[in-house]
């Protein structure tokens, strides 16, 4: 296998890279919750890869016996997971609602500094 | 049998997952008051029910496979329910339960009332997902289901906001890690799927036995044991769980505390012995000592990090880091004593901790907090709820008489005849730290005058006492009577490390 004939492999290790360091790096956390959205979309992008075969038709019964088809197991494993990933993200953008609602910001450090600051209030 | 389960018997793994799925989307017809926690109670105890007859049909008749929809594994999706899925699916309903009985007051008090429909709803939904996770023996679809108890756990946590508005943060936190977590198990799946073309695990550590590994499964191997890590709150990777189960409503950290880390645990077990290749039914010497070092530390720091909190639920949770560390040891060294004594620590630390997370949840019904400042003497004013902390701390201790001497006799023995002195001098080491923090609860619960200004407060109602009392009480018998426990743990540690199940 050459270099190249992985590019899938690498563009989708990039693309999940990309989101973790989203995730770690933003400090807003809606930015935060857009770099797990491309983390799971890379993940996506690697299932997708597992079914391709060269030269491959859609997965459609045919009489001809020597069409070959494109494996449509991990395809449909990744529709499931896609419906998951964008209940997460709902789930998410719920809660950064509810932090917004009762925090007034949507940023990592301003809401940290507000919980240090309520803590030293209370003791 | 009861005689009227009798025809249902060949469907029971099916039901166990149905029964709370039907429950909770039918909750929110019964409206926010008792008839919603009364229909919450109804439906875990039918899974209850299932539950036990289901670990009778297994003991007398060996695993169950249960093709779903009648298509034949491992093209279908399959079922699977062995001794050691058996027990776990036990613990889970049963303490879920007792917790689901606890909590009729405790939730009126602290979720806000126009919430109790959905609440109830989609409390059933978690108990589903991880009963699902227990019974199904195929691996994506066990992602599907983690990842549903995952998302119902997120929202459980964050409904503590109206008593701490830090529960949203906590929750939010958890989903990040919970969501990097499960899709680093995907993507492990993902992997072996590639390497061997099935998704049944059964057939998949056939396959993986007999073919020669290679880079492809040593990734996979590696991402699950991080995924699997960050779900089960291993050391390094358990900081979500403190802020998670601290400011979550009560009932919703002792349910946590007592099945999700377990079901976490459950499944390490599941992949690492069951689906993964294993060295003639042991992991291999890397995976013993990552794993085994990671245990060791985290019930050093847990135990520590416990003794040094500022309130009653966040010493819980530390313990927890702690305890989840013991398991672990004797799930990594692969000893068959060892893993009896991680099986059965795994069920008396959900009765233990389940109770004291209720106990917990009883201060804060009671003084609106459960910091150490506003739990001086309280032994003297709730004699009954802190008696009961004193006991699971005693257990969590592991003083002979108590179920947590039980467990660890035979994770020391487990650890001593494997050849790890180091990793049992640890298990010692925490018992004795696990004395610190329970002693620092009884010196201010006891010693500690009542603070002058304290408002006149009463014990709580019978109601919410006996279920503490159940679970604590159950921890102890069980600790006197270990016998038939015992034997049970034995036997399925000796089929998870036979391989397959």
């Amino acid at each position: 296998m050459t270099l190249l004939g992985l590019f899938n492999h690498w563009a989708f290790v990039i693309i999940m890279m990309v989101g973790l360091y989203a995730i770690i790096a933003r400090n807003n956390l809606v930015k935060k919750i857009l770099g797990l959205g491309l983390f799971q979309t890379g993940i996506f992008l690697m299932y997708i890869t597992l079914g391709v075969r060269d030269g491959a038709a859609a997965p459609i019964l045919q009489d001809d016996p020597a069409v070959i088809y494109a494996n449509p197991l991990p395809h449909v494993l990744i529709l499931t997971a896609i419906v998951v990933s964008v209940s997460t993200m709902a789930v998410a953008l719920a809660l950064a609602i509810g932090i917004r609602e009762s925090y007034g910001t949507v940023e990592a450090d301003e809401v940290a500094a507000l919980d240090q600051q309520s803590q030293e209030v209370g003791c | 049998m009861l005689n009227f389960l009798q025809p249902w018997a060949d469907h029971f793994p099916v039901l166990l997952v149905l029964i709370p799925l039907l429950g909770g989307v039918l909750a929110p017809i019964f409206g926010r008051g008792s008839r919603g926690w009364a229909w919450a109670v109804l439906t875990t105890g039918c899974a209850t029910i299932i539950a036990i007859e289901m670990l009778l049909v297994v003991r007398s008749g060996g695993a169950i496979s249960y093709p779903l929809g009648g298509w034949p594994a491992p093209f279908g999706i399959e079922l699977r329910v062995d001794l050691l899925s058996a027990i776990v699916a036990l613990v889970v309903t049963s303490v879920g339960w007792i917790v689901t009985i606890h909590s009729r007051r405790s939730v009126q008090v602290e979720i806000p009332r126009d919430r109790l429909g959905p609440f109830w709803s989609v409390w059933l939904l978690a108990i589903t997902g991880l009963l699902g996770i227990i019974v199904t023996g195929d691996a994506f679809n066990m992602y599907v289901l983690l990842e549903i108890s995952a998302l119902t756990i997120y929202g459980l946590i964050a409904m503590g906001r109206s008593r701490d508005r830090k529960a949203l943060v906590s929750a939010f936190n958890y989903l990040i890690l919970g969501s990097i977590g499960a899709s680093f198990i995907l993507i492990a799946i993902g992997l072996l799927y590639a390497h061997t073309g099935t998704l049944n695990m059964s057939d998949l550590h056939q396959r993986l036995q007999a073919s020669d590994g290679g880079a492809t499964v040593m990734t996979a191997r590696a991402f699950l044991l991080v995924g699997l890590s960050l779900k089960m709150a291993l050391f390094p990777l358990h900081f979500w769980m403190p802020a998670a189960y601290s400011t979550a409503p009560s009932a919703v950290a002792s349910l946590l505390s007592a099945t999700a880390t377990k079901v976490g645990i459950y499944m390490a077990m599941r992949f690492l012995y069951t689906v993964l290749p294993t060295e003639g039914g042991a992991l291999t010497d890397p995976n013993v000592w990552l794993l085994g070092g990671c245990a060791g530390a985290a019930i050093f720091y847990g135990s520590i990090q416990a003794s040094r909190q500022p309130s009653l639920s966040l010493l819980l949770a530390y313990s927890s880091v702690a305890q989840v560390g013991y398991i672990v040891l004797g799930l990594a060294v692969g000893h068959i004593d060892a893993m009896t004594g991680s099986i059965l620590h795994l069920m008396f630390h959900a009765l233990m901790k389940g109770g004291l997370f209720l106990c917990a949840g009883i201060f804060i019904y009671r003084l609106g907090s459960n910091d150490f400042t506003q739990l001086a003497g309280i032994g003297r004013r709730m004699p009954w709820t802190s008696a009961a902390v004193v006991l699971g701390g005693l257990g969590m201790i592991g003083v002979p008489g108590t179920s947590g001497f039980i467990s660890k006799l035979h994770l020391l023995r487990g650890l001593l005849l494997a050849d790890h002195p180091i990793l049992a001098m640890l298990v010692l080491l925490g018992s004795a730290m696990a004395a610190i923090y329970t002693w620092k609860f009884v010196e201010i619960a006891y010693l500690k005058p009542v603070a002058e200004d304290a408002e006149e407060i009463r014990e709580v109602p019978f109601d919410m006492l006996w279920p503490v009392w159940l679970l604590i009480g159950s921890s102890i018998w069980l600790g006197l009577n270990p016998a038939p426990v015992v034997e049970l743990a034995a036997d399925a540690a000796r089929a998870l490390l036979g391989g397959g199940g």
